[in-house]
C-alpha cells in the first residue's frame, strides 16, 4: 500500500490541504490501521498541547510615542558610557570576582528564600487563627444571646402565670368574704324573727273559754 | 447593516504592516511605531512565553524585540513580510535568553541547594489564570513542563504552527529552510511530545479519577 509521508500528515492534521486531498487522506485512514494509530500518536499530542493554556496578556509592552526618541537617546548615551568604561578600567578576572562573591551570594539568598518561606508560613498561619478565633467568638456570643434570650423569656412567663395566681386567688377570697357577709347578715335577721316570735309566744295567753267553744 | 459600508470604508484607511514599517524606517514615524506594536505585542509575548516557558521572562524579550526591531528599522527589507522579520527577531531573542539560562545553570547555579531550586522554580512557573481549575492547572502545568523538554528546534515549529497557527510556508520563511523539513520536524515534534506527555497525563488522569473514588494517590503512584 502506498502510505502518505509524514509531511503529507500535518498538512492533513493542520487543515492545510484542498478538499480532494483531504478526502483522500481521510480515505487512507480507513483502511490502513498503521496510518490510523500513527495519525492518533499526533492527535493525542495536540490534544496535549492544547492543555497549556496561559493567561491573557497583560499589555506590559506600551511605548509611549514621545518617549522612544528619549529612550533611544538614553540608550546611546548609556552605550557611549559604558563603552568608554570598559576601555579605561582594567580587565577583570571574572574567575576570580566569581570565586569572591559566590558564597556570599549563595549565602544571602538561601537565607532570603528561607526567610520568605518563614514570613508566608507565618502569615498564612496568624491569618488562619485570627479567622477561626474570631469565628469562635462569634458563635459564643451568639450563643449567650440565645441562652439570655430565653432566659427573659422564661421569666415572663413565669411572672404571668403568678400573677394570674395571685389576682385568680383575690377574686375567690373576695366572693368568699361576701357570701359570708350575706350569710351573717341573713343568720341575724333568722335569729331576730324567731327571737321575736319567741317574745309573741311569750305574750300570748290562752283566750277565755267560753264563748265559742264548739263543744257546747 | 449600516456599519458595514463605514467598516469597509475604514480599511482602506488602514495601514498594512509593510506600510507601516516603511514609514518607520523613511520618516521614524512613532505613530505607525506605535501601531506596530499594538498589532503583534500579543503574538509575540506569547511566542517568547511560550518558547522561554516563563511568563514574566517572555513580556521582558517581547520588549526587548520591538526595541530591536526600532533599532534595525534600517536593516529591513521591503520586500519582505514585516512579520516574517519581526518574528524571527523574538525567536533569536528567545533563543538567546535559554542559551544565557543554560549558562548559568551550567555554572552557578549546580552548587545550589534543592531548597532554593524549588522555590525559584516556582518564581519561574508562569501564573494560572485565576478561573482555572487546580487539575487543569496541574496538566496545564506538566504540558508545560514536557514541552520545555523538546530542543528548540523542535519547540520552535511546535510553538509556531500549534499555538499561534502560521502555515508551514510561513514557518519556512522565518526560519529559512525548506517547508518540507518544517512539516517533518513537525511529525517529529509531536512524536516526541506524544512519548512525554502520554505516560505522564495518563497517571495524572488516574491520579484524579483515584482521588474522586475516595481512595489514596499513594496505591497510583506504587
Amino acid at each position: 500500500m502506498n502510505h502518505p509521508s509524514r509531511e503529507e500528515w500535518m498538512s492533513y492534521l493542520y487543515d492545510e490541504l484542498n478538499a480532494d486531498q483531504s478526502a483522500n487522506l481521510q480515505a487512507h485512514l480507513h483502511t490502513c490501521p498503521d496510518c490510523k494509530s500513527k495519525v492518533n500518536e499526533w492527535q493525542a499530542a495536540r490534544s496535549g498541547l492544547d492543555e497549556w493554556r496561559v493567561p491573557k496578556r497583560r499589555g506590559r509592552v506600551v511605548l509611549a510615542q514621545p518617549m522612544v526618541k528619549w529612550a533611544a537617546a538614553a540608550a546611546i548615551v548609556l552605550s557611549i558610557g559604558v563603552g568608554i568604561g570598559r576601555l579605561t578600567s582594567a580587565p577583570l578576572d571574572v574567575q576570580q570576582v566569581r570565586a569572591a562573591i559566590e558564597p556570599e551570594m549563595r549565602q544571602e539568598l538561601r537565607r532570603e528564600f528561607a526567610q520568605l518561606f518563614r514570613d508566608q508560613l507565618d502569615k498564612s498561619a496568624s491569618t488562619t487563627l485570627a479567622a477561626s478565633t474570631e469565628q469562635t467568638r462569634q458563635l459564643l456570643a451568639e450563643f449567650a444571646r440565645a441562652v439570655e434570650a430565653k432566659r427573659t423569656e422564661d421569666y415572663q412567663a413565669i411572672n404571668a402565670a403568678l400573677d394570674k395566681l395571685q389576682s385568680q386567688r383575690l377574686a375567690d377570697f373576695f366572693s368568699l368574704k361576701k357570701d359570708v357577709d350575706t350569710m351573717a347578715v341573713l343568720t341575724e335577721s333568722g335569729f331576730r324573727r324567731a327571737q321575736q316570735q319567741l317574745v309573741q309566744l311569750a305574750d300570748y295567753t290562752q283566750p277565755a273559754n267560753s264563748s265559742n267553744s264548739p263543744q257546747h | 447593516m449600516r456599519t458595514a459600508p463605514f467598516a469597509s470604508l475604514r480599511s482602506l484607511f488602514v495601514i498594512t504592516d509593510e506600510q507601516a514599517m516603511w514609514r518607520v524606517q523613511t520618516q521614524d514615524d512613532e505613530t505607525a511605531f506605535a501601531q506596530l506594536v499594538r498589532r503583534w505585542e500579543g503574538p509575540i509575548q506569547r511566542l517568547c512565553l511560550r518558547m522561554t516557558g516563563d511568563l514574566h521572562r517572555g513580556e521582558d524579550l517581547a520588549q526587548e524585540a520591538f526595541t530591536r526591531v526600532f533599532a534595525k528599522r534600517k536593516e529591513y527589507q521591503p520586500s519582505g513580510k514585516f512579520s516574517t522579520w519581526l518574528w524571527r527577531i523574538a525567536l533569536n531573542l528567545c533563543y538567546d535568553e535559554l542559551r544565557r539560562r543554560q549558562r548559568r545553570e551550567e555554572t552557578s547555579l549546580d552548587g545550589m541547594c534543592g531548597e532554593a531550586m524549588a522555590a525559584l522554580e516556582a518564581f519561574v512557573a508562569p501564573e494560572p489564570a485565576p478561573d482555572k481549575s487546580l487539575v487543569e492547572q496541574e496538566r496545564s502545568e506538566l504540558v508545560r513542563k514536557a514541552l520545555m523538554q523538546l530542543t528548540e528546534t523542535y519547540r520552535t515549529v511546535l510553538v509556531m504552527r500549534h499555538y499561534e497557527d502560521l502555515k508551514f510556508r510561513e514557518i519556512a520563511d522565518v526560519l529559512d529552510v525548506p517547508e518540507g523539513t518544517v512539516k517533518s520536524r513537525m511529525a517529529e515534534a509531536l512524536t516526541q511530545m506524544n512519548r512525554i506527555l502520554k505516560p505522564i497525563l495518563a497517571v495524572e488522569s488516574a491520579k484524579n479519577s483515584m482521588k474522586s473514588d475516595g481512595q489514596t494517590v499513594e496505591s497510583v503512584m506504587l
